[in-house]
């Protein structure tokens, strides 16, 4: 028995390979469509863990000042009221602002000058030793020609500053990170001529966050203070959220391409009819002719998906995913000339190979059905 | 004495297209190791009494018998239960697999019996030999035949599934001397083997060979 499946399953192949100009035809909506959502599930995996990665590594509380409804500066002073709270063991004050460079917004966040200092995630060049070095992320320092060891002019509210470029954050950096400039926390509040600080970094010892951060915003009502884990669920909320977008997008293209693939298929088969009868002539039953067109749309459908999964990855990987990926990330260039963050984990291979299955053995279930039917008569005429 | 049933057993048999009768009524007995020659003018219902008997056609009236079993209703599925392995028929159109290399159709008929790709090919290409199609022929798609090749691969893809019969129809038609004559020494061979062999021709070494003889004539024609 399994001599004769081994040799319908050869047979299948054998079809397979000899309608491959049929079925490439058949496929090439499916095969479309299928790679885009598998090429929009990678990128959104990838936000999802660069997120995640980047919150990580990040402090365990975020405070930030709410105003009359808008972000508002935080008096430095705040900082030693939060290390006096109970489970609070760092505190940190940081400063975020965007200024025009040529054109182009570049985000400017200053830092402690410790953390600074020990910045290792380097594509080239070293960590700042003084004050006016700063760390440049690997968009913005291709965007503008910066290197280690050149200098730029920032034109920030009160003043200009002119720093020096110490090292290029690493290419695989979060992409938030890929058009920022990370300076010295002073620095950056002499370029923006306000000693106030934007936000307040606090670590805390563990299983203390929560707490810590009740504990901030009943010590001033217009402190908000954002957990580590309250950030995990925005950016997992918000990969969803993509996810869910794009299949919701895809869906009907999909379908679209399940009829067209079933109508071909349909056309296409209905040429196979004497192949069939000349198989039922030579002592194929029913089932047999069933399972070789079975396990035809099967490899098919193998094919399709490894096609697709490959096809999404030189999309994104060797051209930046364009279109898809600008309507995936906010206030990206229609064609990136960055990294694109992608992970092409074995989820999306899998559901693509499962995707391409049930829509190539649901787009063929007529044409198979009436295939089984051919008479020999159409091999004997 | 054989007490084994006739192949082939037709008993009053008729077949009709628009309401007019093609074939029959008829009765034909075919015994194993016999030759069966269907005789008469074209369109005198040759082929047809052949689809009967194959089961490639249902009857109108009358009983179709395969080894003493009635398959008059049988459905399609059942018949190609029954021919797989014992039956191989060739038709005028041959409808060779002309996706497949040639080997691969003309062993078609293996592949339901479990037999081994390697097995498949040589058994084919030994019997394309016989019938003077080469071996270097063998992995050619049939388009690339002539008339008289592909009709001598279609004999060859009945003759390796053919236990207890062949059913053949016009199987020189397309040949010249040489290769006719490689044709009948090829089915006669496997009559020898005890096969039983019905064939529609014109040509008269099969004739010659038929143990039995059956002269339609054509319909309008009939009493």
């Amino acid at each position: 028995m399994s001599g004769k499946l081994t040799a319908l399953a050869s047979l299948a192949l054998d079809n397979v390979v000899a309608h491959a100009l049929g079925y490439a035809a058949s496929c090439a909506g499916l095969l479309l469509t299928l790679a885009l959502w598998i090429a929009g599930t990678a990128v959104a995996e990838g936000l999802r863990a660069e997120g995640l990665r980047a919150a990580d590594a990040g402090a365990d509380i975020v405070v930030s000042l709410r105003a009359l409804g808008r972000h508002a500066p935080i008096d430095a002073s705040i900082a030693e009221q939060l290390r006096a709270i109970n489970g609070v063991e760092r505190v940190e004050g940081r400063v975020s602002g965007v200024v025009d460079v040529n054109g182009t917004p570049l985000l400017i966040i200053g830092v402690e000058p410790q953390r600074l200092a020990s910045a290792s995630e380097l594509e080239r060049g070293a960590a700042p030793k003084v004050s006016g070095e700063c760390l440049v992320g690997a968009e913005i320092a291709h965007e503008l020609g910066l290197y280690p060891g050149a200098h730029l002019a920032l034109e920030g509210g009160a003043m200009t500053r002119v720093v020096s470029i110490s090292g290029v954050l690493r290419a695989d950096d979060a992409l938030a990170g890929s058009k920022t400039l990370i300076m010295d926390l002073a620095e950056s509040q002499t370029l923006f001529g306000d000693t106030r600080l934007t936000q307040m970094c606090l670590w805390t010892r563990a299983g203390y966050a929560d707490a810590v951060a009740r504990a901030v915003e009943r010590m001033d009502g217009r402190l908000v203070a954002t957990t580590r884990e309250t950030t995990r669920a925005a950016i997992e909320h918000a990969a969803n959220r993509r996810s869910g977008g794009l299949s919701a997008l895809l869906a009907p293209l999909l379908a679209l391409a399940t009829v067209s693939f079933a109508t071909l298929s349909w056309f296409a088969h209905a040429r196979r009819a004497s192949e069939i009868a000349a198989y039922k002539l030579f002592g194929f039953s029913g089932g047999d002719t069933l399972f070789v067109t079975v396990i035809e749309n099967a490899l098919v459908a193998l094919a399709l998906g490894t096609t697709a999964f490959l096809g999404a990855w030189i999309f994104v990987r060797g051209f930046d995913a364009p279109l898809l990926a600008a309507w995936l990330i906010p206030d990206l260039d229609l064609f990136p000339t960055q990294r694109i963050p992608a992970a092409f984990t074995p989820l999306p291979l899998g559901l693509g190979l499962a995707l391409a299955l049930c829509t190539t053995l649901a787009g063929s279930i007529l044409a198979t059905w009436r295939l089984s039917l051919a008479s020999t008569t159409k091999a004997f005429a | 004495m054989n007490d084994a049933p006739p192949v082939f057993e037709l008993v009053q048999v008729e077949r009709r297209r628009a309401r007019a009768p093609v074939v029959g009524p008829v009765s034909v007995s075919i015994e194993a190791s016999s030759v069966c020659a269907l005789l008469g003018p074209s369109g005198s219902g040759k082929s047809t009494l052949l689809a009967l008997l194959g089961g490639v056609e249902a009857p109108d009236a009358g009983r179709v018998l395969w080894s003493g079993r009635d398959v008059t209703h049988a459905s399609q599925s059942a018949l190609s239960l029954l021919r797989r392995g014992r039956i191989g028929i060739v038709g005028q159109s041959f409808s060779l697999h002309e996706h497949l290399p040639l080997w691969q159709g003309v062993s078609i008929g293996l592949i339901v019996l479990g037999v081994a790709r390697k097995e498949r090919r040589a058994r084919a290409i030994a019997l394309l030999e016989t019938l003077a199609i080469p071996a270097r022929l063998a992995d050619r798609r049939p388009a690339e035949l002539s008339g008289g090749e592909r009709q001598r691969a279609a004999i060859a893809r009945a003759l390796l599934c053919a236990e207890i019969a062949v059913i053949a129809d016009e199987p020189t038609s397309n040949q010249d001397s040489a290769s006719a004559e490689l044709v009948v020494n090829a089915l006669l061979a496997r009559v020898a083997q005890g096969a039983a062999l019905v064939v529609a021709t014109h040509d008269p070494r099969l004739e010659r060979a038929a143990s039995q003889r059956v002269a339609l004539n054509l319909p309008a024609l009939q009493p």
